[in-house]
């Protein structure tokens, strides 16, 4: 009779558990904004009133080790505001935050990214920053811009360059290159020589995709002609097709002068990186995030960074773009202590503590200027001139498609498709995302 | 005292029974059923990352749109190439190794361990480990050899042979697997039949296929469906080693719906797709369950 008694209890505690498991707290359950936001100003009052410690939640897809310094920043700066940084991996970060937003919940603050920013506004999930992002350039703040209204505020720039192995170029007397047509013609040099001169992990769709779209930014993206094509693209007024066309064709001297080759399909990334860190390569398109890793295979390595280059001398062009765009979530139950955390990180100080992690970047707050470190000496000039561009920033929902875009230049280069239909199959692609 | 008796027996414990089945149950009904359900109501919507609220009935137009897509149609052929032929090298090779390895030989037990070794690890270690012996580049295992000998590079990831590479990769894990299933089968298979099939002058291939073959019918079975909706399924493989790639080539099922249906935010067009996978596989499992069958009776 115990032993039933005892299976009927566990039994039913199991079931419980499981039932208490699946279900929401009265206080989640609560969804309706309208009503939130009325809960939050009564919530910031009363937390004002008897000056008790907000905790919000900030999530981000780099460890809780990148940002670390601005974290300190923050605790010291806002003390009456508790940070609980909640890393979620990048492979599973927008279905997270997406699920989050639709039930109502999700972090207080949250990283996003241009693409994503523009779809949780246009869901009605962010607060607008307008007041704050006026101290950010416009170049940081345009992505996140929708109807008028900015959602995010950027963080530190990511750029991708070419690294180069400073000693290999010494050693064989060749020169920087200044044009495109300069560094095939030094790629070709080191062939010459018997060495690969660009070191590059073709499985991977991302090396062609940032080559590529450097020499179109260069070419067009960053003319008067080509400047309001990420505007068009987005709006469906123009198609990569019959846009892009002739610079491809004109980058494809990458491929047809063998400094891509079909081989490089067979490698991934971590084994092109392998192979400029121990100098079997001249060069390396990466950022500063493969820096530590290149060094620490071989600590005695030179290495500068060189700009992608279009046909006419410049100080050439890098791809980039806000790192993450700290934006605020509609629903959150701590607004004011949200808005307090981003009002901090809009001060010089504030852009100090989030570059001490990520070194080489550049802030877009007006007035924050950082010394750049001396394995990006040769980027110096591009980076004065703000010329780091990330077209796909511009693309709106859309943003997700330069992925297919780097799946069919593998394509292109396999031979499997020529031009057009490389550049349309991106643009079917395109559309499809912005017809949802 | 009888009454206690019968409370023990199985099967006799009534209301009480479905206390201890109630947890299992609800997980299962909340895990696989329910979330089925919402997956079929969700393919006639217009459900998306942003289109999330007031959902609107669609009709076919997002399963017209899966057999429009020819990346889904890569997908699906992909899938299918992939089990087909992982499911055959399976059985082709782990037959006649679980037959040798089930003789008396001395080294049968260090055999068997290390034929069923790469099968303890996972698929993604797997396919990382593979990811450097085929390598392209100097630091790949075989073309690093290859160019000793004077040999060009051999591109195990070109569109045409990236899918076969992940297969191969797949059946040399796999095959041992099969092979411990197939032993267990054999080794209990009565020696009489044997010794009877050897007295009537049958001799060793003779025994293989007239005895051992038909007899292997119940383990061939497991193997054939658990390996071809395994097959299907495959994705972990595919994301270590190739992602895909290069371009759209080593795209399947699994990894179509990760990109489509949850990266790029398409749900409901991810659910349809998702149904009509959840067809082929009935499909086949219905058809390959009814050539077991058919087997198994020519047998008996």
């Amino acid at each position: 009779m115990r032993k039933k008694i005892f299976s009927v209890i566990l039994a039913a505690s199991m079931v419980a558990g499981l039932m208490s498991g699946c279900g929401s707290t009265e206080k989640e359950a609560a969804t309706p904004s309208s009503t939130e936001t009325t809960e939050a100003a009564e919530a910031t009052q009363a937390e004002s009133t008897t000056n008790e410690k907000v905790t919000v939640r900030l999530s981000y897809w780099n460890s809780e080790d990148t940002v670390q310094s601005l974290l300190d920043y923050l605790a010291k700066e806002v003390p009456d505001v508790t940070i609980e940084y909640q890393f979620i991996d990048n492979s599973n970060y927008d279905t997270i935050i997406d699920t989050q937003l639709a039930a109502g919940e999700g972090p207080d603050i949250i990283c996003e990214s241009a693409g994503s920013a523009l779809k949780h506004a246009r869901l009605g999930y962010l607060e607008p920053v307008n007041d704050l992002a006026a101290s950010y350039s416009s170049a940081g703040t345009s992505i996140y811009s929708y109807e008028g209204n900015t959602y995010a505020l950027p963080g530190i720039s990511w750029f991708e360059g070419i690294y180069y192995n400073k000693a290999i170029f010494a050693e064989n007397n060749i020169e920087l290159p200044k044009t495109f047509d300069e560094y095939i013609a030094v790629c070709k040099q080191f062939q010459e020589l018997g060495i690969t001169p660009l070191a590059a992990g073709l499985k991977s769709w991302e090396p062609m995709l940032k080559n590529s779209m450097a020499f179109v930014t260069a070419e067009y993206l960053s003319t008067d002609a080509g400047k309001s094509f990420g505007e068009d693209y987005r709006n469906g007024k123009v198609t990569m097709a019959g846009t892009w066309d002739p610079y491809i064709e004109k980058w494809s001297d990458m491929i047809g002068e063998g400094i891509y080759t079909t081989d490089m399909i067979g490698i991934d990334h971590d084994q092109a990186l392998e192979q400029f860190a121990t100098g079997d390569a001249a060069m390396f398109c990466s950022g500063p995030w493969d820096y530590d890793a290149i060094m620490a295979k071989n600590p005695e390595l030179q290495i500068d960074m060189m700009p992608f280059y279009g046909t006419e001398t410049s100080e050439g062009w890098l791809i980039g773009g806000p790192g993450c765009g700290f934006a605020v979530n509609q629903s959150s139950a701590n607004k004011e202590a949200a808005l307090k955390i981003l009002a901090a990180i809009s001060t010089v100080e504030g852009q100090e503590a989030l570059w001490e992690n990520n070194q080489g970047g550049s802030s877009y707050l007006d007035g924050a200027y950082f010394e750049l470190p001396e394995a990006y000496t040769s980027v110096a000039t591009a980076l004065a001139a703000g010329n780091v561009y990330c077209p796909w920033n511009e693309w709106g929902i859309a943003a997700s498609a330069h992925e297919n875009y780097g799946t069919e230049m593998q394509n292109y280069l396999l031979g499997t498709s020529d031009i057009n239909e490389t550049l349309s199959n991106v643009d079917a692609a395109v559309q499809e995302l912005l017809a949802k | 005292m009888r009454k206690m008796k019968k409370k023990n027996e199985t099967g006799s414990l009534g209301h009480y029974f479905i206390l201890f089945v109630l947890p299992a149950l609800v997980i299962y009904l909340l895990f696989s059923i329910l979330p089925f359900f919402y997956t079929f109501i969700y393919s006639f919507t217009d459900y998306s990352d942003i289109h999330i609220k007031g959902l609107n009935f669609v009709g076919l137009k997002n399963y017209v749109t899966v057999f429009n897509t020819s990346l889904m149609k890569v997908a699906i052929k992909n899938s299918l190439i992939y089990a087909v032929i992982l499911t055959g090298f399976q059985v082709i090779l782990g037959l006649p190794i679980a037959a040798v390895l089930n003789k008396k030989l001395k080294s049968k037990n260090i055999l068997r361990a290390v034929f069923f070794f790469p099968a303890v690890f996972s698929s993604l270690i797997i396919g990382y480990l593979w990811n450097f012996i085929m390598s392209s580049s100097d630091y790949g295992l075989i073309n690093n050899l290859l160019h000793r000998f004077g040999l060009e590079t051999f591109n195990f990831f070109t569109a045409d042979r990236a899918l076969f590479s992940v297969i191969f990769t797949q059946i040399w894990q796999w095959t041992g697997w099969a092979m411990v299933i197939f032993l267990a089968n054999l080794q209990g298979i009565s020696p009489e039949l044997y010794e009877a099939a050897s007295i009537d002058g049958a001799g060793e291939r003779q025994q293989f296929f007239k005895i051992t073959m038909p007899l292997m019918c119940p383990s061939v079975k497991i193997i054939v469906v658990t390996g071809l909706i395994g097959g299907m399924k495959a994705f972990d493989a595919i994301y270590s080693m190739t992602s895909g790639g290069p371009g759209n080539a080593t795209e399947t099922v699994m990894t179509v719906m990760m990109k489509k249906g949850i990266s790029d935010g398409f749900y409901a067009v991810g659910s349809a797709f998702g149904v009509c996978f959840f067809v082929i596989v009935l499909i086949i499992s219905g058809f390959t369950n009814k050539i077991m069958s058919k087997w198994s009776e020519s047998i008996s």
